[in-house]
């Protein structure tokens, strides 16, 4: 009878399926450790068929859980596609308000129109024989001396 | 001849050279619900939960499908889906508050819920002390930390091998190799606890 015994990882190794050679060499020779290595093997086998018991399901159970799966995608499907629509249509107001929103308000002209009114004003001043300030004062003094004009005419007549 | 690729792959199974259509995806839920369950099941330990998990794991495929390159299957890209939930829920603190209630509700309870009475059916003695037994392994395999549960379920469970495993789980095959010997020896301890 062979004393070396295996050790438990060897005779793991031999029932994970990666034996060492002194472990094989052992076990064609040492009948204890036969007997421990089918002990553990009827063990994982039995572990395997509580395993698959385990997971066992009526076919209803597997239907329920694929209308499950589909439910949450096309939940999801539909509130990508409601994002990506949105999305879109904001983006197309903004856009349109961006468009229609700018002739109006453009500033450039704005500010061409006010000079070019300026240089039309500065251009009448100029043109004018008084300055524009000054207009009243003149219209003033028109009258002035179209009332003196007068007078002088009404003297020369009562002296005649 | 990028169509003639993606039809051979489609042909072949459901890999894509780049990303999974919406039509692909459809096909990916009844194919692959069953195992993704399965190990959320032997992960988690609770029905609802498994459920909810395998939901969530084909709704976060559906949100990445875009981005699957088929440089693994689409079973292991799935299942990594899953294994990262897994691993997820386990860290989040709430699930910890839940964790608590349901051992709680199970001490209460007796810890025997119906799922864990015999068959009323079976008659066999012989298939009864089986079926325990089986029972014995996959109860001390739930006590196992997350990780070794995972790797133990994936190997024993769904008979991947150990490469499929490290593609998995995103660990080395010697990773592999230590949870599964850890996890081997703490159920050789805990089952040999148990024997008379």
């Amino acid at each position: 009878m062979n004393e070396n015994h295996l050790t438990d990882d060897e005779l793991a190794g031999v029932v994970v399926g990666a034996p060492s050679r002194r472990a094989s060499d052992h076990l064609a020779s040492c009948e204890s450790c036969r007997t421990e290595e089918s002990r553990m093997r009827s063990e994982l086998k039995g572990f395997s068929e509580e395993y698959a018991r385990q997971g066992e399901r009526p076919e209803v159970f597997w239907a329920k859980q694929r209308a499950a799966v589909h439910a949450r995608i096309e939940r999801r499907r539909t509130v990508l596609w409601r994002l990506t629509w949105s999305t879109a249509a904001a983006a197309t107001i903004m856009l349109g308000y961006l468009h229609f929103r700018s002739p109006a308000s453009q500033p450039a002209p704005v500010v061409q129109d006010a000079d070019q009114a300026l240089l039309l004003d500065v251009e009448r001043s100029l043109r004018r024989p008084v300055p524009a300030a000054l207009e009243p004062a003149m219209i003033l003094a028109a009258e002035i001396d179209r009332m003196a004009s007068i007078e002088q005419v009404n003297e020369k007549g009562e002296t005649q | 001849m990028e169509k003639a690729i993606t039809r051979m792959a489609e042909g072949i199974g459901l890999e894509r050279p780049r990303g999974l259509s919406a039509e692909d995806f459809e096909r990916l839920v009844p194919e692959h619900q069953r195992r993704i369950h399965r190990v959320l099941m032997s992960v988690t330990r609770d029905t609802d939960l498994a459920e909810t998990l395998t939901q969530e794991c084909f709704i976060r495929a559906y949100r990445c499908r875009e981005r699957y390159r088929g440089e693994a299957s689409v079973e292991t890209w799935l299942l990594r889906i899953a294994v990262n939930l897994a691993i997820d829920h386990r860290k989040s603190a709430r699930h910890t508050f839940w964790e608590r209630m349901r051992v709680w509700r199970r001490g209460q309870e007796g810890g025997v819920s119906a799922r864990d009475e015999a068959d009323p059916g079976t008659s066999v003695e012989e298939t009864l002390v089986t079926r325990e037994s089986a029972r014995e392994v996959w109860e001390a395999a739930g006590g196992l930390p997350t990780r070794q549960r995972i790797v133990f379920s994936l190997r024993f469970g769904e008979e991947m091998s150990l490469e499929e495993i490290a593609e998995t789980a995103q660990m080395e095959v010697g990773t592999v190799k230590a949870h599964l010997y850890r996890a081997i020896g703490a159920l050789r301890k805990r089952l040999g606890e148990r024997r008379p």
